[in-house]
């Protein structure tokens, strides 16, 4: 709908009274707000991404048997011991939870990251373009109210001669 | 006369701003709608890279229970059927307000057209 709305608008932005200008800009910053706040969001999704999957390469054959301890709450731990180094339990989405082989696991992490990625790009994009037609629109109603300031002047001056042209 | 159409306009308005609200809160519920279907929808996918024998938990509370992995599937398939039927429901909505608020506005124009002309005459 919006994709639709933005060209006739952008073609007669100069014939638009400042009013109407007005809640264009106010709807184009929450645009761009909302898509900053995507961005961050988007940007905490991958980094915890990237963190399981340092997780699972700290996970070597070394840490096979090694005590470690398992936190039952935040402050209360019990010792425990790695017999299963070889497959990991991972969160798929929706409260399924897949086992997986570190490989596998590795690569999920990875294909996710991707994924995440090729958005956070998309995001930004858009972002870029709504800030510039965010400036353009800045300048259109610098350039409206200095002619508006311009016309109160003429008016307000030779009142007369003003009236008797029309 | 006047008055009877100022009432008229009130009672308009109201149901404008009545449909308004529905339409916005319609517009929050596709949009969870449409994220509950991203997320499902990557679950499939994942599923589909799986092979049969391989060991799906289920969450329920704090627990990870063990579940089929055709179980899980099937699970999955009813919960996109059943988000993809919501979201056409919600979409046949969202249209048929969009119509609703047009023909109001449309006739609160006019009605304040009227009243302009009587208050003017």
């Amino acid at each position: 709908m919006s994709a639709s709305d933005s060209k006739p608008q952008t073609i007669n932005l100069e014939d638009m009274p400042l009013q109407q200008l007005q809640k264009i800009k106010a709807q184009l910053e929450s645009e761009i707000n909302g898509l900053t706040t995507a961005f961050t969001q988007i940007k905490q999704a991958q980094a915890a991404f990237r963190e399981c999957k340092e997780c699972i390469s700290s996970l070597t054959p070394e840490s096979q048997d090694k005590t470690v301890l398992i936190p039952l709450s935040n402050s209360l731990y019990v010792p425990g011991k790695l017999s299963n180094i070889k497959s990991v339990v991972v969160d798929v989405g929706t409260g399924y939870y897949v086992e997986k082989s570190t490989d596998d696991a590795s690569a999920y992490y990875e294909s996710k990251i991707d994924y995440v990625q090729e958005n956070s790009k998309k995001i930004q994009e858009t972002a870029e373009q709504k800030q510039a037609s965010y400036r353009g629109l800045l300048e259109i109603m610098q350039y409206k109210l200095t002619q508006q300031q311009q016309q109160q002047q003429q008016q307000s001056g030779p009142n007369n001669a003003t009236a008797t042209r029309k | 006369m006047s008055k009877q159409q100022r009432e008229k306009l009130e009672v308009e308005t109201m149901a404008f701003q009545k449909l308004q609200k529905e339409y916005s809160t319609l517009i929050e519920t596709r949009q969870k709608l449409e994220s509950q279907l991203q997320e499902n929808e990557l679950v499939d996918k994942e599923f589909k890279l799986l092979k049969d024998d391989a060991r799906v938990y289920k969450l329920i509370g704090p627990v990870l229970v063990q579940q089929d992995k055709p179980e899980a599937v099937a699970n999955v398939d009813k919960r996109l059927e059943f988000i993809r039927g919501e979201m056409k429901r919600v979409e046949q909505r969202v249209e048929q307000l969009a119509k609703e608020q047009e023909k109001k506005s449309v006739e609160i124009f006019k009605l304040q057209m009227d009243i302009q002309a009587i208050s003017q005459a």
